[in-house]
């Protein structure tokens, strides 16, 4: 008897320490978290460039708007060669002074916002702007149109080809191949300058749309990529339909923004150069450093190499 | 009347086709929402996130702790609160780091002259869904 309660006094003595223990580490955690945040805050760079408060827009990135532009062009460039650095890692450094190995989390997080706040100003229609906006999402990845092919060249291509459970599974789910090509092609044109700001405003609601769908892709991603790794084969089959169909919907947008918009592209502006990306319809004028980009990329042979794949 | 009889018949037909094709949808769309809500990551954190926000718009700050109210009110949040009127925001991604998550939102707001702005925050939250900062 007397065994038994010692038994249980130590089971609870040591419960208690335990939990003790656990909400002593988790108190110093967010103690630590809110020191690391101070310093960040202590960092003029930072305050300015992600602002202090929540849900109102008092950082420069979060300004990062074609309306900004028009508003101001001055600090919206100033917000862009900072997003630029940011993507760049100039500010990794300091990141890792405050978080320690936690680091890379909080600067995936910030990231994040720089690149959702470049995306959304990417059709502003300056010349030296645009360019960094694009040069800095096509480092980062996002815009990199050339990688992107590759990626469907080496890894999904092969991917179609295979006779395995997954490779049918997938090649199921996906679309034709030269599909993908002409979702790159859209994807493309939905990202270059819009020379008026009443043109853009027309089409603004359908980009913000756009955006936003695009956003809640993300997490489709996620969910099959980490069924992948569970080998989840019910929720590979539901998430990827379900990404599938997400990003249908987003490329119907995608399509019909492209169809709206090309007409009020065809503005002249310096430094452009004709293009035509679809042959019964009027070519339209892009940034000569756009237009190198776009031949250089040729979507229209790369579908048709898609297309060819049995 | 000769005529209304087989078109009767195509019609009952039709009929029943149509009340098994629509079950048949039902059924798969209730599939789809079974399985979609079951495999919906972080909902409990992201109807949090979402009443923090609309708590933080009305300037009550119940789920932020005692750190972050502390700061948000030297900052002035208040008054920058004052100024604007919140008209919508959506919860779009909730990223785990240990016991912490990091909670991504739009919020799109009208300020005082009317004119609309769209912004995106982070919050980074405990277990517990306590925000302690952006």
């Amino acid at each position: 008897m007397h065994n038994t309660r010692r038994v249980s006094n130590i089971v609870k003595i040591t419960g208690i320490g335990l939990l003790a223990a656990a909400s002593i580490a988790e108190a110093d955690k967010l103690r630590d978290l809110w020191r690391q945040r101070k310093q960040m805050m202590d960092k003029q760079w930072y305050v300015e460039m992600f602002g202090k408060l929540p849900i109102v827009a008092d950082g420069d990135i979060e300004k990062l708007s074609y309306d900004f532009y028009d508003e101001d062009k001055w600090a919206f460039k100033n917000a862009v060669i900072q997003a630029k650095r940011f993507l760049q890692h100039s500010f990794d450094r300091e990141y890792e002074q405050v978080y320690g190995s936690d680091a890379r989390a909080y600067m995936l997080k910030d990231r994040q916002k720089v690149v959702a706040g470049l995306l959304r100003a990417v059709n502003v229609p300056d010349y030296d702007a645009h360019r960094t906006i694009r040069d800095a999402l096509r480092q980062d990845g996002i815009l990199d149109f050339e990688f992107h092919k590759r990626q469907i060249d080496q890894h999904v291509v092969p991917r179609y080809k295979g006779n395995g459970d997954l490779e049918t599974a997938l090649r199921t789910i996906m679309p034709p191949l030269g599909d993908l090509a002409e979702k790159e092609k859209q994807l493309f044109l939905a990202t270059m300058p819009i020379y008026s700001p009443d043109d853009y405003r027309r089409i603004e609601d359908e980009i913000e749309a756009i955006f936003e769908q695009s956003m809640d892709s993300w997490e489709s991603v996620d969910n099959v990529r980490e069924a992948l790794d569970k080998k989840d084969w019910i929720k590979v089959a539901h998430q990827a339909k379900k990404l599938r169909g997400d990003m249908s919907d987003l490329f119907e947008q995608l399509n019909d923004l492209t169809d709206r918009s090309l007409p009020y592209r065809a503005g002249a502006m310096p430094r452009t150069v004709a293009i035509q990306p679809y042959p019964e319809k009027p070519k339209i004028f892009v940034f000569d450093y756009i237009a190198k980009e776009w031949n250089d990329l040729d979507f229209d042979r790369w579908k048709a190499k898609l297309d060819a794949v049995k | 009347m000769t005529d209304k009889k087989p078109r009767g018949c195509l019609s009952k037909l039709v009929r029943a086709t149509l009340a098994a094709a629509a079950l048949g949808a039902a059924g798969l769309y209730v599939t789809d929402k079974v399985l979609e809500s079951k495999f919906e990551r972080h909902p409990e954190e992201k109807k949090a996130v979402k009443s923090a926000l609309e708590q933080l718009a009305g300037e009550n700050y119940q789920s932020v702790s005692d750190d972050y109210k502390q700061f948000l009110q030297q900052e002035g949040f208040d008054k920058a609160m004052e100024s604007i009127t919140v008209t919508s925001y959506n919860v779009f991604r909730i990223e785990e780091k240990g016991d912490l998550k990091i909670s991504h939102y739009i919020v799109h707001y009208t300020d005082k002259k009317g004119k609309q702005h769209k912004n995106i925050g982070s919050f980074v939250m405990d277990e517990q869904c306590t925000i302690h900062g952006e």
